[in-house]
């Protein structure tokens, strides 16, 4: 976060892990997730990303996350397939676009879940820090002892 | 004689005024106190991440002498062991990652005495006697 322009947005979230094979159970998780908009590093030439966060799935059998983007609600362009342990991922959000994100897990059935309500993140425009103003009214006292 | 004592006058105002050094012994020591930073941008993008503050000669604008680093907070206690010899004044600099702010109001000029130099050219006179 030091090294970046970044700005923080929380965005509300619901997995739901589907297993219609193992007694048509449903399990829901309600999940935050975090987008952190990153700029590029300093001295860096990289291209600016997204950071995304979920609370993880609690089912036994869950084998991982397919992290999915695009620019239009349900196209998705590109996508990540994460390992179960994964609780964040930093995606990529070209300057100058909006991208949506949703992520639905799978089970080791290879069983996909629905996905996830996406998030929207206007990657143009990535806040940047501005530099402090002066400060006034800097006070010194001497104390004197002895 | 008008316009001499018109120019006195006007030499006299812009003349800077300088403030009268204070002395530090080697028990004393200074305490540094700041407002808190209040954010003007919207999103507090200005927020500081700590601040910097600095020893810098009175005379020299620029001529940094020592730094001092802090999270954020809003005073800093310096011993005298902390403090540089010499003269110096005290400024406060909020920084983050954008950079770090021009130089807050400046304070002192401080001196903390340094010790006195070998003495040279004692001479001894023997006077009377044998």
């Amino acid at each position: 976060m030091s090294s970046h322009g970044g700005k923080l947005v929380w965005h509300r979230a619901r997995f739901c892990l589907d297993a219609p094979v193992r007694l048509l159970r449903v399990a829901c998780l309600s999940s935050l997730i975090l987008v952190q908009a990153l700029g590029t590093p300093l001295g860096a030439q990289s291209a600016p990303t997204v950071r995304l966060f979920w609370d993880a799935n609690t089912e036994v059998d869950l084998a991982g996350y397919v992290l999915v983007w695009g620019v239009v609600s349900g196209v998705y362009l590109g996508s990540s397939t994460l390992g179960p342990t994964e609780v964040s991922y930093e995606a990529p959000c070209p300057s100058g676009t909006t991208y949506v994100y949703a992520i639905r897990a799978f089970n080791t059935a290879g069983l996909h879940s629905a996905y996830s309500n996406e998030v929207r993140v206007t990657c143009g425009g990535l806040p940047v820090r501005v530099v402090p103003r002066a400060l006034g009214n800097v006070v010194v006292v001497v104390v004197r002892r002895g | 004689m008008r316009q001499l004592l018109l120019a006195a006058i006007m030499l006299v105002v812009a003349t800077p005024a300088f403030a009268q050094l204070t002395k530090l012994g080697p028990n004393d020591s200074l305490n540094v106190t700041w407002p808190a930073y209040v954010a003007q941008d919207p999103d507090g993008l200005d927020t500081p991440d700590g601040y910097r503050v600095k020893a810098v000669k009175p005379t020299q604008t620029g001529v940094i002498v020592q730094t001092w680093t802090t999270g954020i907070v809003t005073s800093l206690a310096l011993t005298s062991a902390q403090l540089p010899s010499g003269t110096f004044s005290i400024t406060v600099h909020p920084f983050n990652v954008a950079g770090e702010a021009a130089a807050s109001n400046v304070t002192g000029p401080f001196g903390k005495a340094a010790i006195p130099r070998v003495q040279t050219g004692v001479a001894a006179t023997k006077v009377g006697g044998q």
